[in-house]
């Protein structure tokens, strides 16, 4: 009796925690769609007029370019730094793969608030003019380190044989690198820079402070929520979260990464 | 044989900062001959077959192939191709695109790369898998693919590194055969690692058996078993009984029994022979040597009778016979010939 | 016997060169360089260099209160949504493959977006006339609308663990999952009940994960500004307000800075007596 009532108790947990992780994000979408100005069931009507007002906007139309440039260099620039690290970490030793990992980590373990004011600060102090190049640089302090965990994951399952075959029947590095390891670890990272991608297109705090003028999306939603109840900014949340949870999923397939 | 030798070692080394993996060592072979490098893990076996290949940069000597220096070329460059331990075939490549790779980088017409690879599938029997990826392939299967993906480059040395490691007892025993085969039907000079002894036995014509990254010997099989130069060689090719013995001024003696000719420095040695070189009882009247003893273990192997017998002076020997009906406690003569005993220091 | 191998590690350490420029120039840098400011003074608005620890002895001295508000209500998020993840993690461990897939993957989405989109949603949801309060009065549990639910620091933990889940579960789950099975089979087979099994066998095993999981939590928390802007209300000031009011309205970088490092200090101080606590209670007896 005991245990069966103890698996219950587990299981109505882990239920409540994913409504819990889940509900809000579903709610926005249905919302997007609902006729209603107010977030309140029933939801009446079915529209998409939201997403109209959202198009009708000259500011949704620049920040989405804007998110788009952040998101592309960050994208691409993580991956290829972060890949290259990647493949020094896993050949290091134990001990010292895990400091490195460790070193990497930290700006991740770091609040986006602490790292955007430092940032910012130094960057005042150098008199760098704010603009969507230091956002890509900041971008790529807390983006990197994912891409380094998911390729070294890769890297380390990798079959080297296959290097040495290729070089063996007569492939030169480059050669072997461009017909044989470049094709096996394609998918990583193409995973790895979504997942740079959605971190990136999601940040909103260190983007707030060190974009100096224009929007990207999440800044946009700010700006939307300090103005009053606009129901289009369901509709740009749900854009938001086709984009960022669009791409991890698509990430998660290509890298079969699960932490 | 051609007095030429295809591959000649001269002095080659590797060492991995104070740790030697193989010390200084010279080594011929021919063109045709097949040749295994054998030895326990960790002995420098693997690491010989990779300085072959050019994986590994010796760190002294030289090795010349056909009379031509090739110590410091890439792997690519080398007229070697490898057979990996687990293989190294290409997880994203059809099976017939990982056998025409090779072709295909050296920039081969497409006409000859197909027939050459349609031919060398049916050289292992293996045209039905052509459209397969590796991983849909069991490890026999996979194993039959390295070898086509290797042979189909001509290679003047084939190299292969613990190929039937991966494969259980049954198959094992069919690529064996397999291998034997393609030696037999395409010629060409072999070599392989392995820690087995009988596998070594079984295919080679020529082995090399080392331990801790010295040559041990360098001999035929029968050679390497019937004339061991080496305690650890005796050992590790076969089962073998020793006989404390002492050899002053070229003559071999054992206190109280017997004493014969055998060239070499003074000192304490070891007389071996092998368990079914060992007679007894009638059999032993007729030998060059002879103990009495008492039989303490008899033990059924099926195609053998193993013995346990204590000789007179207190040694332990361990007899082989196709039948016998001794039992433990029997008094027996045992015997040997001198033909089938070798020196070797302890 | 890798040096024959196409990267080595002698030649082709440089890869590693531009992430660590990344990480000097962007990361190492800048918080030296916001130490650094922490010890400046401010005289008409214009940052003055010096050393100074009159910033620390005027966050000590003004404002203990948030700091230890903060430290409180971070452990208070950082245990709930670590010991929450525990279980879901453990869930998706066990369970069979159904359940837990869709556990895993409601996980790995919600991990990478949405966080200013997930803390509006609770807002919404949590309003005077949000879906909360209309479920609770519409089933009959409260009468009047609770108006407490959104603008307090109650909102404040129930947005924060919401968001911080999915962050929590995915270090769990990758150090359950390299414990085999059969030591928990063992000690079930010794006589340990399940849960004397979870306490003995798993727990002590996770200490590295549950350590990463809480410091996350904690540090996002004890950072955060934005959350308890939208949804904590007026009373609800948490160093990560204060910490950002200096680079807004009132300009006082070093003084935000010297905020900033106590906080940090504060909080690696939290972390570490967690850590110890941890490792302590589930040493194995």
């Amino acid at each position: 009796m005991n245990i069966a009532y103890g698996r219950l108790a587990n299981t109505t947990i882990g239920i409540l925690c994913m409504i819990f992780m889940v509900a809000p994000l579903v709610l926005v979408v249905l919302f997007s769609f609902g006729s209603s100005s107010l977030m309140t069931f029933p939801i009446r009507g079915f529209t998409f007029g939201w997403y109209g007002a959202l198009m009708a906007r000259d500011d949704f139309w620049s920040a989405l370019a804007n998110s788009a440039t952040v998101t592309g260099a960050v994208g691409v620039a993580a991956t290829v730094i972060g890949t290259a690290a990647a493949m020094v970490i896993v050949r290091l030793r134990p001990r010292q793969s895990a400091a490195a990992f460790f070193l990497f980590g930290l700006p991740m373990m770091m609040p986006p608030l602490v790292l955007a004011l430092a940032l910012l600060s130094l960057f005042s102090v150098l008199g760098v003019k704010l603009s969507l190049v230091t956002v890509v640089l900041a971008h790529l302090t807390f983006t990197m380190p994912f891409v380094i965990l998911i390729v070294t994951a890769r890297l380390r399952d990798f079959d080297y044989a296959v290097i040495d075959s290729a070089r063996d029947l007569g492939a030169s590095p480059l050669k072997t690198f461009l017909t044989v390891t470049f094709p096996l670890i394609r998918p990583t990272l193409f995973g790895a820079a979504l997942i740079a991608m959605a971190l990136s297109l999601d940040d909103f705090v260190i983007t707030f402070f060190l974009i100096g003028g224009g929007n990207t999306l999440p800044t946009l939603v700010w700006g939307m929520l300090r103005t009053g109840l606009d129901p289009s900014i369901n509709a740009l949340g749900t854009l938001i979260l086709l984009l960022t949870i669009g791409s991890s999923a698509l990430a998660l397939r290509l890298t079969r990464y699960r932490g | 044989m051609n007095a030429e030798p295809l591959v000649r070692l001269q002095g080659l080394a590797k060492s991995y900062g104070i740790y030697r993996a193989v010390h200084p060592l010279d080594l011929d072979f021919h063109e045709g001959d097949f040749l295994a490098i054998l030895g326990p893990s960790g002995c420098g076996k693997t690491t010989l077959l990779k300085m072959l290949g050019g994986f590994v940069e010796p760190s002294e000597g030289a090795i010349l192939i056909g009379g031509r220096d090739v110590t410091r070329l890439p792997p690519e460059k080398r007229p070697t191709n490898m057979v990996f331990q687990g293989y190294g075939l290409f997880p994203h490549m059809t099976i017939r695109q990982n056998v025409g790779y090779g072709l295909r980088i050296a920039g081969t017409p497409r006409a000859e790369v197909d027939a050459r690879v349609r031919d060398m599938l049916a050289l292992v029997q293996m045209e039905a898998f052509a459209d397969k990826l590796p991983p849909q392939l069991s490890g026999g299967q996979q194993q039959r693919i390295a070898l086509a993906r290797a042979l189909i480059m001509r290679p003047k040395v084939l190299l292969l590194d613990e190929p039937f490691a991966a494969l259980d007892l049954k198959l094992r025993q069919a690529m064996q055969e397999e291998l034997r085969r393609l030696h037999a039907e395409i010629g060409g000079t072999f070599v392989f690692v392995t820690h087995d002894q009988a596998e070594a036995m079984l295919l080679a014509t020529k082995v090399v058996v080392m331990s801790r990254g010295k040559v041990e010997q360098v001999g035929t099989p029968e050679e390497i078993y019937l004339r061991p130069k080496t305690h650890f060689v005796s050992t590790f090719v076969g089962e073998a009984n020793f006989l404390k013995a002492c050899r002053r001024l070229a003559r071999v003696s054992i206190e109280g029994a017997f004493a014969f000719d055998d060239a070499g420095p003074d000192g304490d040695v070891l007389v071996g022979v092998r368990p079914e070189k060992v007679r007894l009882g009638a059999a032993a009247a007729r030998c060059d040597h002879r103990f009495s003893g008492t039989v303490t273990q008899r033990i059924f192997l099926g195609a053998q009778v193993q013995y346990t017998v204590r000789l007179q002076n207190g040694e332990t020997f361990i007899a082989c016979l196709q039948e016998g009906d001794l039992l433990p406690g029997d008094s027996i003569d045992v015997g040997w010939m001198s033909a089938d005993q070798w020196v070797v220091t302890p | 016997m890798s040096d024959g191998a196409p990267l080595s590690l002698k030649r082709d350490g440089a890869l590693l060169l531009p992430a660590a420029a990344v990480l000097a120039g962007l990361f190492i840098g800048p918080m030296l360089y916001f130490l650094v400011v922490s010890f400046f003074k401010v005289s008409l608005f214009k940052i003055v260099p010096g050393f100074d620890l009159g910033n620390y002895a005027k966050v000590v001295g003004s404002y203990g209160p948030p700091i230890l508000f903060t430290m409180g209500i971070g452990f208070l998020i950082a245990s709930v949504t670590t010991v929450l993840a525990f279980i879901v993690a453990h869930l998706i461990w066990t369970r069979g493959r159904r359940f837990s897939g869709i556990l895993l993957a409601a996980t790995l989405l919600t991990l990478f977006g949405g966080y200013l989109v997930k803390i509006y949603a609770w807002r919404t949801l949590l309003g005077r006339d949000g879906i909360v309060n209309n479920t609770l009065v519409g089933l009959g549990i409260v009468r009047e609308p609770i108006e407490a639910l959104l603008y307090s620091p109650v909102a404040v933990v129930l947005v924060l663990v919401s968001y911080l889940l999915p962050f929590a579960i995915l270090p769990l789950y990758g150090a359950l999952r390299s414990i085999e099975e059969k030591t928990i089979e063992a000690a079930r087979d010794l006589g340990a009940s399940p849960w004397a099994a979870v306490r003995d066998a798993v727990l002590p095993r996770c200490v590295p994960a549950l350590v990463t999981a809480f410091a996350l939590c904690f540090l996002v928390t004890a950072g955060d500004y934005v959350t308890p802007r939208m949804v904590g209300g007026t009373r609800t000031m948490m160093m990560g307000n204060f910490i950002e009011s200096q680079f807004g309205l009132r300009m006082n970088v070093p003084l935000g800075a010297a905020m900033t490092y106590l906080t940090i200090t504060a909080s690696i101080a939290v972390i570490a007596f967690v850590w110890l606590a941890l490792k302590t209670v589930l040493r194995p007896k």
